[in-house]
């Protein structure tokens, strides 16, 4: 959770990850954020994240993403 | 070999593989931001051993988006018979890649930078203003300002007829004195905020503070509505930068380089 969030304050320092639960719905979190996401992700946590994985459900929360972060470590 | 694109949904697709695999690119367009391209551009496609190029034939240039497998460089630009930009977004506190190097080695060469800015809307102290609308009959002095002073290919300068929506829709603010027009300020909304596109202040207006004035005029014809502010600054525009700073807005740690091929050829 901790390099998540480090990641995450590191692209926007502007967003409060802790308090926004609609990170993609509420467009706080853009096209831009979201290519950076998943090559920082794929890299720090050693992950290959599909076509599939890119729905906004998977990035509107930080819990949502690390449960995206686990399942993939799983598989 | 170059060629020409018509399947804008086989695009998407194929974009979404290309970011899923972790490939580098500038290309942050949503799916129907992508189809409307491939529907109202001419995009081609330049294939590599380990990347792409695509180009969207924009009015006097063409704009480049790129893709690129991890540890590969970029591919050395065709010559094309109109100037090749390329613009992409970044972090400063990250190192480039592409470095600006690899570029050049690609035959582009440095053009300008911006880096974006925001403060929120809650940080700002109330303030009450007289604030001015821009009316229709002042387009055409606005459009010309705007294609005379702004950098011609990565402005986002809007055409004369959506100009003249946007001060029908009262996101064109002026300054004036009597009826002499002193400077105008277009902004616009997204989801993450109010966004300063252009301002301006004429020649015979500067360092009366013109400029400031809009600013504050702009957040208090958005305040109520928005809860950040946010705009993208030359840097190599020190006043501009100067002022922003002033008034609280703080780099949210995005940078925009902007790189060119020319067609001239060196002799």
């Amino acid at each position: 959770m901790e390099t998540l969030l480090k990641i995450l304050e590191e692209l926007r320092p502007d967003v409060d990850f802790q308090e926004n639960k609609a990170l993609i719905d509420s467009g706080e979190l853009d096209s831009f954020d979201i290519v950076s996401l998943v090559g920082e992700l794929s890299e720090a946590f050693e992950i290959e994240i599909g076509a599939e994985d890119i729905i906004p459900e998977n990035f509107n929360s930080v819990e949502a993403m690390m449960a995206l972060v686990t399942k993939l470590q799983e598989d | 070999m170059i060629k020409e694109l018509s399947d804008g949904q086989a695009l998407w697709q194929e974009i979404v593989k290309r970011i899923s695999g972790g490939q580098r690119t500038n290309l942050f367009l949503s799916e129907e931001e992508v189809l409307a391209l491939v529907e109202k551009r001419r995009v081609s496609r330049m294939d590599f051993s380990g990347g792409v190029y695509f180009f969207a034939q924009e009015e006097d240039y063409i704009r480049l988006y790129y893709f690129l497998e991890k540890k590969i460089l970029p591919e050395v630009l065709p010559v094309l018979p109109e100037p090749i930009i390329l613009e992409e977004v970044a972090l400063a506190s990250k190192e480039r890649m592409p470095s600006e190097e690899d570029w050049k080695r690609a035959g582009l060469q440095p053009y300008l930078q911006r880096k974006r800015l925001y403060l929120m809307a809650k940080t700002i102290l109330p303030l009450k203003r007289a604030i001015k609308f821009a009316t229709v009959d002042q387009l055409t002095e606005i459009f010309s300002t705007m294609q005379d002073n702004f950098e011609p290919y990565t402005s986002a300068l809007p055409t004369e007829e959506e100009l003249r929506k946007e001060i029908l829709a009262k996101r064109v603010l002026v300054s004036l004195r009597g009826k002499e027009l002193l400077g105008f300020l277009h902004f616009g909304e997204n989801k993450q905020g109010s966004m300063l596109w252009h301002i301006a202040v004429m020649p015979q207006a500067r360092g009366m503070g013109v400029a400031e004035g809009l600013t504050k005029d702009w957040f208090f014809a958005q305040k109520e509505g928005t809860k950040k502010f946010l705009l993208w600054v030359r840097t190599d525009n020190p006043p501009a930068l100067r002022l922003y700073e002033k008034l609280g807005f703080l780099p949210d740690g995005r940078i925009a380089p902007v790189m060119i091929k020319t067609t001239k050829q060196r002799g």
